[in-house]
This record gives structure tokens, C-alpha cells and sequence, in this order.
């Protein structure tokens, strides 16, 4: 079964980084629905399209990571988040699974360990 | 302990068996008892009725001769007739109740010995004959004097004999009660005996066994207490309400420095040990423990407990370990969480170690990392720099030490010192001595947040007096580097001084590309015949091109992606133009073919940073484009170690005038961008 | 967690900020004014220290290793010893102001650096005097503070050693 996935972060090298791992050989289940710059734009992007995965960025313009996860968290509890995030301390990241994401990974990453949280999600 | 309900069974079955004997015997003499009162009473029924046949036989005896006397006086006799039916029928009662015994089928007659059967046939022999006599005189209404006497002689004559039957047929019955009873006693004493017998081994079955569960619980616990008291780490259990439970390990107070009481909240534990943010991670890494699902890799990744540096106390000393670790780990019971079991290891000495151990590795690869890098570059160029980089920091520390005591002056300060460093890193990056421009960075670094304060003091001053020592200490560092290597080699025959510049220039544009992720290609063209350059000129080239290219790099060229998406080439290029006219003047441009300068997006950055709406509306693109050029300005939001901290193009401008050149820039949005430096004909 | 430190352990700037507090609350106890610190800046090598008309000096031995030295001209300690209610001043009150500023910044050294630290009782000297010669190889770092309208500097000559 396909899995659809949104990719938010500001930054869009990493956004273009992500994108280009998720078309790894490993992950052929995965499909990505969009790219989003802000917490704002990840949220609608999300409502309209129900994404089964979002890798999310924390220190974002307009909607930051946090607010952002707590929104998908209740509109779309399906949607599994892998926090992705330069923030690298574990107040952060536990923070962040309380608010209701499933995995956290921290930047700088390599291809590896993106696809193998990736793959570790979609269990 | 084994709850299986079998070994249980098991274990107690002796035990068990021992309790169901006592019962039974205990019932036995119950019931036994009662039939021996029973049988007692019995007996002492029949002596009673043996007894009375005695009595009755007199009595008869003595009414048949009061009946003849009054027959034979004329008197009334009925009475003495009355008396005689009376003991008659009483006798022949006893008699017969007495007889009813050996011929019942059931009943206590059965039990009757042939003795006293002999002496009961005995006296019914005895009786037969008065008992003839007497019917005639009891049935007649007026018996006859014949009759009379013959029951009279008939009695006479047998009374003694009947009586003394009676007697010792009483005898008999008493002795025979009194030798049952005592057997009976006997048997009873006996059951008892037995029942006491069992009772005792029952106690002494039971109370051993007591014993011994209490020795081997006595022994678990002092095993367990040995261990907890020998353990170095730190072990307790956690409960669901965060309190610490009773069994806990010697060294928990040590570790913690403080008495640590069963019953304990965790909470108040970490108090004064660990910073408030930390302690509100524990607390939400306890509750993630108890109540989410959460994958246990992650789980064991999240403990935010896993090396803790101790705050210190109030009094600035605390006693015991200044590093800790906690280990969480799960105890599950049917699936739930009941509890933690907290594992705290020491880990000071460990921390201390790996901190010199990465010291020394930093130190280490910094050495042989500036070594390499110095050896890789023109060693006149190093010297340049270094000897330009003390320069400027001697100019900071001796603006620290003429600044005037006021908010203004001490902003100028920041702003020239940041210039100042800025431009140590940007060389110190084309010539690829990480070191110092790490250290640059980190300068740049303490230096960000200060630019923007209004209210700075001297005490915000004395970090930055330290970290001039640091990055002098860094330039000390690869001097002393330098001239250790010019003892071995004669300096190198100096080349045409734009190939190191061209050499540098292609190194920092490709390094800078590195790090962010992009890609490009640099040219630089020369003029076939180098135009003379004084040092001077030369010196500003070598400051002004990095700062020019980094910025082509980092702000003009756009991500792969980027450049995709907008039909370009995925490799960026900037181009490096050397250019002499005829009069003699020099002019240099440095053109990337990225996204070019918006500005439109130079309004909004300027509106984001907070300048009247008004002013930036009406803001002609001549003076949009001269903002890039004040200081602190940005197009990048976010700092990185290339762009985006507000400097560069005011540090390019202030150069450019110091140097006597003018400075161009032309751009075209999604395009290009092209700084010219036109300098003026050497004079 | 920690930055790994270099294996030298650095004097860090919040070491010499707890010196420079010292002289601030000092002022601010005595005299109810605080004295603040104007700017910090590295002594040039080859440089005189920037010592005054009087001195207040304490030496330092152990993982740390050095002096901290407090000099401020005589206007300024009459200043202080009349803000003390002293109206006639010699050269002994003002060496035992610089004196007791010395002590006071002893004190705190020894609390903030711990055990491993021995420090000599104050010394004191006027213009005229010497510094006895210190133990620290990296150049000084010079705290001028300005009280009123004196300038005082506080003088942090400290190697950190393992």
C-alpha cells in the first residue's frame, strides 16, 4: 500500500534533501503530496490532502513545529510525524512526541538514518 | 514464592493429612463418648430395676400375709388385695423390662453376659411358681382361704431365694457397669492420648515449617540487601505516583548527596540536583514511561536523564558525583506499567575523561588540521594574514580600551569589532585554516545577540576582551606552526600574485558551496599580461574577493532545485573578471548568474525587520538597493557560517572606499548579480 | 550535554565577571553607589600594568594561577574612606581600603574556585611600591571601573591549569 508524505521545513535544501532520499529504493511505498515552507502552509497542506507521514521541521516562520504538531495530532491522529530537527536537545524532542509525533530525528542527518526512520514509521 | 496451586498442595499435604487425623480422632472420641454415657446410663437403669425386684418381692410377700390375716380376722381385705396387685404387677414389670432385654433383637440385652442371663433365669424360675400361686388370689374377687395360703406358702417359701437372686443380680450388673466404664475410660484416655500425640506433631510439623519459610524470606532479603548495600550504582523502584519505594541501594544518598527516605517523591529527589528544565523533561519522560506507547528504541533515545551535569548548590560546593545517568526500565505486570526501576550511575569520572579525551583530540586535530592547511597555502599570504588579522584584533583591543562609557559608543564597538572578525573569518576560510575560523565564528557568535541590544554595558565587554585572547592564542598558534616549517624549507619563489589569489578564490567558492549543499563552478580570468599591482592594491584584492564571492555563493546562486525549477542549469556558475583599460585602471567584477536581487524582496525584509510601512513603500530601487549596503543588513534570515549576518556588503564598501575604489553592483532578478570594483589608476 | 572543555582549563569569562561583580557590590555596600565596569580589554604585551597611586594585590597558587590586583588613585579612595566617615585621611587608610577590596576579591575567589586554591593574604603597595612578579604566562586582562568620576581598574593576571 502507498503511503502518502508531506515534507515541511523552511529551509528548502533540506526540504529538496528529503525529497530526493524519499525516492530511495528502499521506500518505493512513498509518496510525497507536498512541500511545505510553514507551519500555516503545512497544516492546509495536510487537511487537503491526509498525509500517512509528515517529517516536520521545528523553528519555522508564521506556525512553528510545535503548534504545528499539536494541530495534525488532533485533526489528523492517523498522520504519523517524524520530527526532523536541528534542535537537538531531548527537552525538545520530548516535547515534541508529547504533543503527539512518533519519531525525531536530529539534523545534520545522513540518507541513512532519514530512511531508516522513515522505514521504521511506516511499520 | 510459587502461587501454583498443586506445589502448594504440596508443600502443605503432611501438614494437611496430620489436621484431618486430629479431626477424625477428635470426632471419634466425641461420638464415643456419647455412647458410653449412653451405655452408663443404661446400666444404671437395670442395677436400679434389679434393685427393686427386691423390694417388690417383699412387698408382695407382705401383702399375701396381711391378706390372709385379714381373711381370717373377717376384716376387709381390699386394700391388702390392692397392695398385693400393686407389687405384683410392679415385679412382674421389672421382670419382664428386665427379661425384654435378652430377647430384643437390638438394644443393650444383647449385651447381656450369660452370668447375669443365668441369674435372671434363676429368678424367673424362682418367681414361676409364686407367680401361680398369686393370679388365682388376683383374679378371683373373693379368692379362696386354699388359695391363699398356697400363695402364701408359695411366697414364703421363695422370698428369701428371690431376694437373694435380686441382690446378686444387682451385684452383678454394678460390678459388670463398673469394669465397663473403666475399659471405656480407657479407650477414651487412649483416643485422647492420640489426639494429643497428633496435635503435637502438628504444631511441631507447622512451626518448623514456619521456621524455615522465615529463615529462606530472611535469607532473600539478605541477599537482596547485600547486593543493594554493595551495588555501586544507584537502584530504586519508582511507583506510578513518583514515589521512590522501600527497597533502595546503599548508595543512593552518596550519589545524590543528600538522605534519600523511602516514600520519597522523584520530583523533590531532583530538585536541587537538576536544572528546572530538566526536571520538567524528567517528569515528562516518567509520564511518556507510565502511560505512552512509544517505541522502545525511541524511548531509551528520549531519556533525557541519560548524562546529567549536577547543578552545584546553593553555596556554590556540593558533596558526591557532579555527573550522573539514570536508567529507566520498565516493570511490567500484565502488561502494565506498575513501575520504574531507576538504575543512577556515577559518571563524573567518565565525563572527565571523554571532556580531556575530546580536548585533547580537538587540540590534536586542530594542530595537524591548521599544519596542513598553513602548508597547503602561500606561506607569504599566511604571513599577510596573520600579521592583518593581529592588526585588526590589536585595533579591538584597543578600541575595548579607549571606548567611552555609554550605550552608543559601546554599540559602534560591537559593530567594528564584528566588521573586524568578520573579515579574519572570511580569509581565514580562503585559506582554510578551520581553526581560526571556527574560533571567528564563535566570536561572531557572542558578538550577534549583542548588535542588537540598545542597553549594553562594560560588563558585556568582558567576554569580548576574552575572546580577542582566543583567537590571538589561534593565530599565535599557526604562526608558531609556520615558523616551525620555515626551518625546514626555504621560502618558495613567489608566483604571479593572481594565480595564489585565483587558487584562493576557487577553494573558498567551492568550500562555501560544500557546506551549503549547492553546486557550482567558479572561473577566473586574467588578463593575458598582469597589470603591475602595488602591494597595497593587492592587499584589498585579497580582502575584498572572498567577501565578493562568498556572497555570490551563498546569496546569489540558488539550491540545485531551485535552479530546476526555474529552467537553469543545476550547477551554478560565478565568474571572476580581471579588466585594465587603457588608462591603466583596474576593475574587477564578480558576477553569479543566481536569482539576482529582488526589490520586492528587499521591501519585505525590510519590513519584516520592523521599518515603517510608508517609508519602505516609497523607497525608490536605487535606495532599496543602497540598504544592502548598511551595516547589519540581511537578506537571510537565519545565520549561517557563510551569509546572512548582516555584513559583508558594508564591509565590501567600507573597504572599497578605503582602498579609493568605486563599487557597482547590477542585477537582474532570476538572472544575475554583478559587483564591479573599479579601481583608480595608481598614481 | 557540556561542550567537551579543552584539555587546559580555560579561564572562563564568567570566572573574571565574578571578580568584576565583587568590586560592584563592594562600592555599592560601602558607599551605596556601585561602580561599573566601563569596558575589559587584554594589557598589550610589553605594556606597564595600568597600576595606581594604591594597590591591593592577592597571589594565587593551585588550579588557577596568578594574581588579581585592584588599583585606584588617592581622589577616589578619600572619596570612599569620607563616604565611610573618616575626614582625615593617610596613606595607611587608603592602602587599607585597596586592602579590604583585595581581601573582599579573596574571599570570593576562594568560594567560586574551591579548595584547590591558595591564596595569599592581601598585599598592598602605592606608586612608589612593586608588584611582586606574576605567575601567569597569557597576557593580563584589565577591568576599568568608573565610580563617580574616578576610574579604578581591576587587573586579572590568572592561568587556569589542569
Amino acid at each position: 500500500m502507498t503511503m502518502k508524505l508531506l515534507i515541511v521545513d523552511d529551509s528548502m535544501v533540506i526540504r529538496n534533501r528529503i525529497a530526493r532520499l524519499c525516492q530511495d529504493m528502499r521506500l518505493p511505498n512513498l509518496e510525497i503530496v507536498g512541500l511545505a515552507g510553514d507551519g500555516q502552509q503545512a497544516v492546509a497542506l495536510a487537511e487537503q490532502f491526509r498525509p500517512d507521514l509528515v517529517t516536520m521541521d521545528l523553528t519555522m516562520p508564521k506556525m512553528d513545529g510545535d503548534e504545528c504538531i499539536s494541530r495534525l495530532a488532533t485533526r489528523l491522529p492517523e498522520t504519523r510525524i517524524l520530527v526532523v530537527s536541528a534542535l537537538s536537545d531531548k527537552t525538545t524532542a520530548l516535547k515534541a512526541i508529547k504533543k503527539g509525533a512518533q519519531g525525531f530525528l536530529h539534523k545534520p542527518f545522513s540518507d541513512d538514518e532519514l530512511v531508516e526512520a522513515l522505514l521504521e514509521l511506516m511499520r | 514464592m510459587n502461587p501454583q496451586p498443586h506445589t502448594w498442595l504440596g508443600k502443605y499435604r503432611e501438614l494437611l493429612a496430620a489436621i484431618a487425623l486430629f479431626l477424625v480422632l477428635d470426632l471419634g472420641v466425641l461420638i464415643f463418648n456419647t455412647y458410653t454415657s449412653h451405655l452408663i446410663e443404661r446400666d444404671t437403669a437395670h442395677i436400679n430395676t434389679a434393685g427393686e425386684l427386691r423390694v417388690y418381692s417383699q412387698q408382695l410377700t407382705k401383702a399375701l400375709l396381711t391378706l390372709r390375716m385379714e381373711m381370717q380376722s373377717g376384716d376387709s381385705y381390699q386394700t391388702s388385695q390392692a397392695q398385693l396387685s400393686e407389687s405384683y404387677s410392679a415385679f412382674s414389670t421389672a421382670l419382664q423390662h428386665l427379661q425384654g432385654l435378652t430377647l430384643g433383637s437390638s438394644g443393650p440385652g444383647a449385651s447381656m453376659d450369660p452370668q447375669s442371663r443365668e441369674l435372671l433365669d434363676q429368678l424367673v424360675e424362682t418367681w414361676e411358681p409364686i407367680n401361680t400361686g398369686v393370679l388365682p388370689v388376683l383374679n378371683a374377687a373373693t379368692p379362696s382361704a386354699w388359695d391363699v395360703d398356697d400363695a402364701v406358702n408359695r411366697a414364703v417359701t421363695r422370698n428369701v431365694r428371690l431376694m437373694q437372686l435380686a441382690d446378686d443380680l444387682t451385684r452383678h450388673l454394678e460390678a459388670q457397669a463398673v469394669s465397663r466404664a473403666a475399659s471405656l475410660r480407657y479407650i477414651q484416655l487412649g483416643a485422647i492420648f492420640l489426639a494429643s500425640l497428633n496435635f503435637f506433631f502438628i504444631v511441631f510439623k507447622f512451626i518448623r515449617r514456619l521456621l524455615e519459610s522465615d529463615r529462606q524470606i530472611e535469607a532473600a532479603r539478605q541477599e537482596t540487601r547485600e547486593i543493594l548495600d554493595t551495588v555501586r550504582e544507584g537502584l530504586f523502584l519508582l511507583d506510578r505516583d513518583g514515589h521512590l519505594g522501600i527497597q533502595q541501594s546503599r548508595s543512593l544518598p552518596e550519589l545524590f548527596g543528600r538522605p534519600v527516605a523511602p516514600g520519597l517523591k522523584f520530583d523533590e529527589l531532583i530538585a536541587q540536583l537538576l536544572e528546572p528544565e530538566q526536571q520538567e523533561a524528567a517528569r515528562d519522560y516518567i509520564d511518556l514511561l507510565f502511560n505512552r506507547k512509544v517505541k522502545p528504541a525511541l524511548l531509551e533515545e528520549l531519556n533525557p536523564l541519560r548524562e546529567v551535569t549536577l547543578a552545584a548548590g546553593q553555596d556554590g560546593r556540593r558533596k558526591g558525583p557532579t555527573h550522573l545517568s539514570f536508567e529507566f526500565t520498565q516493570v511490567l505486570e500484565q502488561g502494565e506499567v506498575r513501575a520504574l526501576l531507576v538504575t543512577v550511575f556515577d559518571i563524573s569520572r567518565q565525563m572527565q575523561l571523554a571532556r580531556d579525551l575530546a580536548g585533547a583530540e580537538a587540540r590534536a586535530s586542530s594542530e595537524v588540521e591548521s599544519l596542513l592547511a598553513v602548508l597547503d597555502q602561500d606561506p607569504a599570504q599566511v604571513r599577510d594574514f596573520l600579521k592583518s588579522g593581529e592588526d585588526r584584533l590589536g585595533m579591538v583591543n584597543q578600541a575595548l580600551q579607549d571606548v567611552q562609557p555609554e550605550a552608543r559608543a559601546y554599540a559602534e564597538l560591537i559593530n567594528f569589532a564584528f566588521r573586524a572578525i568578520h573579515s579574519i573569518k572570511g580569509e581565514a576560510g580562503a585559506l582554510g585554516l578551520l581553526e581560526v575560523s571556527r574560533q571567528a565564528h564563535q566570536f561572531e557568535d557572542l558578538l550577534t545577540p549583542l548588535r542588537r541590544r540598545q542597553d549594553l554595558t562594560g560588563d558585556d565587554l568582558i567576554p569580548i576582551a576574552f575572546q580577542v585572547g582566543e583567537l590571538r592564542q589561534k593565530l599565535a598558534q599557526i604562526g608558531e606552526v609556520l615558523a616551525k616549517v620555515r626551518r625546514y624549507q626555504e621560502a618558495p619563489v613567489s608566483q604571479h600574485p593572481f594565480v595564489e589569489l585565483k587558487k584562493q578564490i576557487e577553494h573558498l567558492a567551492l568550500k562555501v558551496a560544500e557546506d551549503l549543499n549547492k553546486k557550482v563552478r567558479v572561473e577566473v580570468n586574467f588578463p593575458q599580461q598582469a597589470p603591475n599591482l602595488d602591494e597595497r592594491l593587492l592587499r584589498h584584492l585579497h580582502e575584498m574577493l572572498p567577501q565578493l564571492v562568498r556572497n555570490a555563493v551563498a546569496h546569489g546562486i540558488e539550491s540545485e532545485a531551485e535552479r530546476l525549477q526555474a529552467g537553469k542549469l543545476p550547477e551554478g556558475t560565478v565568474r571572476v573578471e580581471f579588466a585594465t583599460t587603457t588608462e591603466g585602471s583596474l576593475s574587477v567584477s564578480v558576477r553569479d548568474d543566481g536569482r539576482g536581487i529582488s526589490c520586492a524582496r528587499i521591501r519585505a525584509r525590510l519590513l519584516e525587520l520592523g521599518h515603517p510601512h510608508e517609508l519602505v513603500e516609497s523607497m525608490s530601487e536605487r535606495e532599496l538597493i543602497a540598504t544592502l549596503f548598511t551595516p547589519g543588513f540581511s537578506l537571510q534570515e537565519e545565520a549561517n557560517e557563510h551569509a546572512g549576518r548582516g555584513v559583508g556588503l558594508d564591509l565590501i564598501r567600507d573597504m572599497a572606499s578605503r582602498a579609493g575604489a568605486r563599487i557597482r553592483l547590477s542585477t537582474l532578478p532570476n538572472a544575475y548579480t554583478q559587483f564591479t570594483l573599479q579601481f583608480q589608476p595608481a598614481s | 550535554m557540556t561542550a567537551p572543555a579543552p584539555l587546559r582549563k580555560a579561564l572562563r569569562p564568567d570566572d573574571v565577571e565574578v571578580f568584576a561583580e565583587t568590586i560592584g557590590h563592594f562600592f555599592e555596600r560601602i558607599t551605596g553607589e556601585k561602580a561599573l565596569v566601563r569596558t575589559a580589554y587584554l594589557l598589550e604585551a610589553g605594556m606597564p600594568l595600568p597600576l595606581d597611586d594604591f594597590n591591593g594585590l592577592i597571589q594565587v597558587q593551585g588550579d588557577y594561577q596568578g594574581s588579581v590586583c585592584f588599583a585606584a588613585p588617592r581622589g577616589l579612595l578619600d572619596h570612599v574612606l569620607m563616604r565611610m566617615g573618616q575626614h582625615e585621611y593617610s596613606d595607611a587608610d587608603h592602602l587599607d581600603v585597596v586592602g579590604e577590596i583585595a581581601n573582599t576579591l579573596a574571599g570570593r575567589a576562594r568560594r567560586v574556585f574551591g579548595e584547590g586554591l591558595e591564596i595569599t593574604p592581601p598585599q598592598t603597595f602605592t606608586r612608589a611600591g612593586k608588584p611582586p612578579p606574576s605567575a601567569a604566562s597569557s597576557p593580563p586582562l584589565v577591568i576599568p571601573f568608573t565610580w563617580q568620576s574616578y576610574t579604578a581598574v581591576l587587573i586579572v593576571h590568572l592561568d587556569a591549569l589542569v
